[in-house]
């Protein structure tokens, strides 16, 4: 992976952990892997960025956390999105899906990138 | 790669978050389930691991990160919730006042007073002692002081000396001459007096003091006696008497009848080291003010010096320099500096007096009433402690239940405390305003002299800072007292019926926590009292004293002859001046002399009288006629100094009783001679002896200090002179009168120090009245405490104990029995902290030995009244609980509970 595509992926970590957790409640590995199942590998987490993203959004009260057991019977930190956010949420993922169809829209247009 | 969390801690787990070992499970899940997701893929176990770590990133530096974290923001989460926790109990406990209201407002107005008043001189005690003097580095500088003989008697040295004391020192990186004087000032609408410092230059920085106007003095003025007669002015003196005028530099003042160019005004605030001065004339002009012809006598002595301590040396260093310095000039100039020394002062005990230092020494006086005022805070805090152990007392069983069902102990005691630290807030708020008008009225009572001129007490914020810690110190007390108590003893105990168990019983020997709080409070109000009482007796002991005149109706104040007035042309001035007095309506009488007792300036020489071998020091005192009869000092033996004592005629002396006995003993000394000076001086003869008149102080003892001889003015006409003038009318009457005749005489000629003698005769004892009237103050104070402190713990034993005692009525015992275990009791509880202030009265006195005239400071009189006193005292306060236990209805008594 480009280390271009990573730098883009590190500001934007927030919205994609909090976009992830609107699906359901998950740990980080579940986070980490629904990012790559879901962009077909094409962008995988610095997974060093994402535990303390995770906090980051924790103090902020976006997320809370929970200790339960995972499918394999072991102990894992759960992160939920909390309700408040939910609402944020979806007017930060259109403003962002506007501009990513924004920049589409211009590198598409006339004349074409060779 | 975080390890597996051991079995035990995870049990651990139950009681707080463990932070380590949770992030390490965190990021162990994580790197497992991607190895797991390696291994599905085909990966050997060991190379996915390896792999899943090197795709996590850096595990170490993250784990760290996040341990960090999450502990700090758990400590902030604790210290959100401590404070939450301790607010909680604040509310509480102030609800818990507001529904005791007679406690509160007992507890509170006790602490107020007592914290108050510790403020208050703490205050005093800062201004004076603490605060920094307003000089450069001001602990760098001392004071250096001629002194003579095995006494160390301060003398003072002469010009030329103190030049050498600087030149031959290794331990200052300046000294400067220095003296405390005043000069006449003329100006066109008259003559006054000035205060005035005599410097040589290095002074100025010495003391950090910069000129806002020109310059001060440099090199160039202390070079040469007399060549430059310049001033420096202070910033007050230029306002107010020039007008702020911007051409000052330059100008000509009238100094002493002699021009004197203004080389400079100083800074603003600044008025030398004595805090008054306006004028500032080089050492080199000592000849302008009096000084002698000769500056390199060495024998003529009376000036001071001020020096700046090298970095790095300490006093005591200093003090060994310039005892060597003493030795050496000692050895070189033996006439006139054998057994004479240098004794340094740090410069602030010029000021205060050094420890240790005697009568009426301002660090004494402060010291003492800030002892005094510890002790009484002291015994408040007994007082409200013990009123805390009342109330923990009923609320015993309620918190042996809380402990029972697990309540944390630590949590208890901090809602104790807390309790504790509200009640002495409160009583810490009150005790600010209490400062605050105690201190107007401190420093309102506070006679001139008592404390040093800087010092000004207020409230700023050390002032605050020490009531809080007081307070808090206070509240901790209260606290921890009601909470150990609380939390010992067995909880079955606790829930007997009554359920207000005290180990004190009225019968037992052994005091309970109350009592022994008692016994304290008695024992330091002993000591406050004890301290008190010496004082005042002391005082008394300085009233008693026959000053040897009678300041009745007597008015003086102090004048200086110009230099222009010759002898020849002195005694006519006075002579004049003295009838036109004395034929003023309502006079009485008039005298004129060189001072009048106790005003602090007098002469001094040697004398030898044949049948002494050695030379003697005396004081000289110049009188005029009719001295002796105006003040009222008798006259012994043979007759007073009159007109017939005039310039031609034989040298005639008047002498006092003191030195009367001390050299003639029994014989009459009329008639006898001495000579002045040396065994071949001037000889004079003794006309007449009279009563023993205190000139310098009143506690100074006559018969081993120097002795007082009397000359006629009219044989030796001195400059400097003070009139007395007894009559019927009042200060005011008689300074007019003063103003008007001498200026008719001469209107260049300014009066000053014009004060009624007995103003003056009070103001000796003026430290000792107000010393004694705030620790008699204090004194009163804490014996009221102590009186309601043992009131207090009697009445709740007595409560305590109600069905025993009606057992014991209902048994046979009779009443009166029942009020004399009562009142023993109480005597006992109180001989026990008397039996104990005793003792720490006759340790804590010693240090005020040198403070109290004429009585001892462990003066078994005074110990044994103020014991009798307490004693009376504590079986007055007994009595009303032993009426009431004798009052007791056995029946009501057995039926209640």
């Amino acid at each position: 992976m480009g280390s271009e595509r990573a730098d883009l992926l590190q500001g934007t970590l927030g919205i994609v952990i909090l976009k992830a957790l609107l699906w359901r409640s998950m740990h980080g590995y579940g986070i980490a892997r629904w990012v790559e199942d879901t962009t077909a590998d094409v962008l995988r987490i610095e997974e060093g960025s994402l535990y303390p993203a995770l906090r980051r959004l924790e103090e902020r009260g976006w997320v809370a956390c929970v200790w339960g057991l995972s499918e394999s019977n072991r102990r894992a930190k759960y992160y939920t999105i909390t309700p408040a956010v939910r609402a944020h949420l979806r007017s930060e993922a259109a403003v962002w899906l506007e501009f990513a169809g924004a920049v589409g829209r211009v590198l598409r247009a006339a004349p074409a990138i060779g | 790669m975080p390890g597996r969390v051991p079995a035990w801690r995870r049990y651990l787990r139950f009681l707080r978050p463990d932070i380590d070992a949770d992030v390490d499970d965190e990021l162990a899940f994580h790197v497992e389930m991607r190895a797991r997701d390696f291994e599905a893929r085909g990966l050997h176990p060991a190379a996915a691991r390896e792999a899943a770590v090197a795709r996590f990133g850096d595990v170490e530096t993250i784990g760290r990160w996040l341990r960090d974290h999450d502990r700090r923001r758990q400590r902030a989460r604790h210290r959100r919730d401590t404070m939450g926790d301790i607010a909680r109990d604040a509310r509480f406990a102030a609800r818990t006042l507001r529904r005791q209201p007679a406690f509160a407002l007992t507890a509170v107005a006790t602490l107020g007073l007592a914290i108050g008043a510790c403020t208050a001189i703490f205050s005093v005690l800062e201004a004076t002692l603490l605060q920094p003097l307003p000089f450069r580095a001001p602990e760098r500088l001392a004071v250096l002081q001629g002194v003579a003989g095995p006494e160390r008697d301060v003398r003072g040295g002469s010009v030329i000396e103190v030049l050498d004391w600087g030149r031959m020192s290794r331990s200052f990186e300046h000294v400067a001459i220095y003296d405390e004087t005043t000069l006449g000032l003329q100006g066109d609408d008259g003559a006054e007096r000035v205060e005035a410092e005599m410097v040589s230059a290095s002074y100025f920085p010495m003391v950090g003091a910069t000129a806002q106007l020109g310059r001060v003095f440099g090199p160039a003025e202390d070079s040469v006696p007399d060549a430059h007669p310049v001033v420096v002015i202070s910033d007050a003196m230029w306002r107010t008497r020039f007008g702020a005028d911007a051409g000052i530099v330059g100008r000509t003042v009238t100094l002493n009848e002699r021009p004197f160019t203004v080389l400079g005004v100083m800074r603003p605030g600044f008025q030398g080291l004595s805090f008054d001065t306006d004028v500032w004339f080089p050492a080199m002009m000592v000849r302008a003010n009096g000084g002698p012809s000769d500056l390199s006598d060495r024998g003529n002595r009376w000036l001071g010096a001020v020096g700046r301590l090298k970095d790095g040396v300490t006093l005591a260093q200093a003090q060994q320099d310039l005892d060597g310095v003493a030795a050496q000039l000692a050895r070189d100039f033996p006439e006139t500096n054998a057994d004479r020394g240098v004794q340094l002062l740090a410069l602030r005990d010029l000021y205060v007096g050094a420890e240790g230092g005697g009568l009426d020494s301002p660090r004494a006086l402060v010291v003492a009433l800030f002892g005094a005022v510890a002790l009484l805070l002291l015994i408040a805090c007994a007082n409200v402690a013990g009123l805390q152990l009342v109330r923990a007392a009923g609320r015993r069983r309620e918190i042996a239940l809380r402990m029972a069902i697990g309540a944390d102990r630590a949590r208890l005691v901090r809602q104790l405390l807390t309790e504790g630290v509200v009640l002495a807030a409160a009583g810490a708020l009150v005790g600010v305003f209490v400062a605050y008008w105690g201190l107007q009225g401190l420093v309102a009572l506070a006679p001139d002299g008592v404390l040093p001129v800087y010092a000004r007490p207020s409230l700023d914020a050390t002032t605050f800072g020490f009531a809080l810690a007081v307070a808090v110190g206070c509240g901790l007390v209260f606290g921890l007292v009601p909470a150990f108590r609380a939390s010992r003893g067995s909880l079955s105990e606790a829930l007997k019926a009554g359920g207000r168990g005290s180990d004190a019983r009225l019968g037992s020997r052994r005091f309970g926590a109350q009592e022994m709080l008692v016994v304290g409070e008695t024992a330091l109000a002993l000591v406050l009292l004890v301290g008190a009482g010496l004082f005042v007796r002391s005082l008394r002991e300085q009233l008693r004293v026959d000053p040897g005149f009678r300041a009745e109706g007597i008015v003086r104040a102090r004048f200086e002859l110009p230099v222009r007035y010759t002898p020849e042309k002195r005694i006519p001035f006075v002579e004049e001046l003295q009838t036109r007095l004395a034929a003023a309506p309502g006079v009485r009488a008039v005298a004129i002399g060189s001072e009048m007792p106790l005003g602090g300036y007098t002469a001094a020489g040697f004398l030898h009288v044949p049948e002494v071998d050695d030379r003697v020091r005396y004081y000289r005192h110049i009188v005029g006629p009719g001295y002796f009869s105006t003040l009222g000092i008798g006259v012994t033996r043979g007759r007073a100094l009159d007109a017939s004592d005039r310039d031609g005629a034989p040298d005639a002396a008047v002498i006092s009783e003191a030195m009367a006995e001390r050299f003639w003993k029994g014989a009459d000394p009329v008639g006898r001679t001495f000579r002045l000076g040396s065994p071949t001086g001037p000889e004079v003869t003794v006309v007449g002896v009279v009563r023993d008149a205190r000139f310098r102080d009143l506690t100074t003892s006559l018969s081993t200090t120097e002795p007082d001889v009397y000359f006629s003015i009219a044989q030796r006409p001195a400059r400097g002179l003070e009139v007395a003038v007894r009559s019927d009318l009042d200060v005011a009457q008689v300074t007019a009168l003063l103003r008007r005749e001498l200026g008719a005489l001469d209107p260049t000629i300014p009066l000053f120090a014009i004060a009624p003698l007995e103003e003056v005769l009070a103001g000796e004892t003026a430290q000792g009245r107000f010393a004694s009237t705030i620790l008699s103050v204090f004194g009163a104070a804490a014996l009221l405490l102590a009186a309601v402190g043992l009131y207090g713990v009697l009445a709740f034993l007595i409560d305590l104990r109600r069905r025993e005692i009606g057992i014991r009525l209902a048994l046979g015992a009779t009443r009166e029995r029942v009020t004399g275990g009562v009142i023993g009791r109480g005597l006992l509880l109180a001989a026990a902290g008397v039996a104990v202030g005793v003792a720490g009265a006759m340790g804590a006195m010693r240090v005020f030995e040198n403070q109290l005239f004429s009585v001892g400071a462990r003066d078994p009189v005074t110990i044994a009244t103020v014991a009798l006193a307490l004693l009376v005292v504590s079986g007055l306060a007994s009595l009303l609980p032993a009426r009431r236990a004798a009052r007791i209805d056995p029946q009501v008594a057995l039926a209640a509970e």
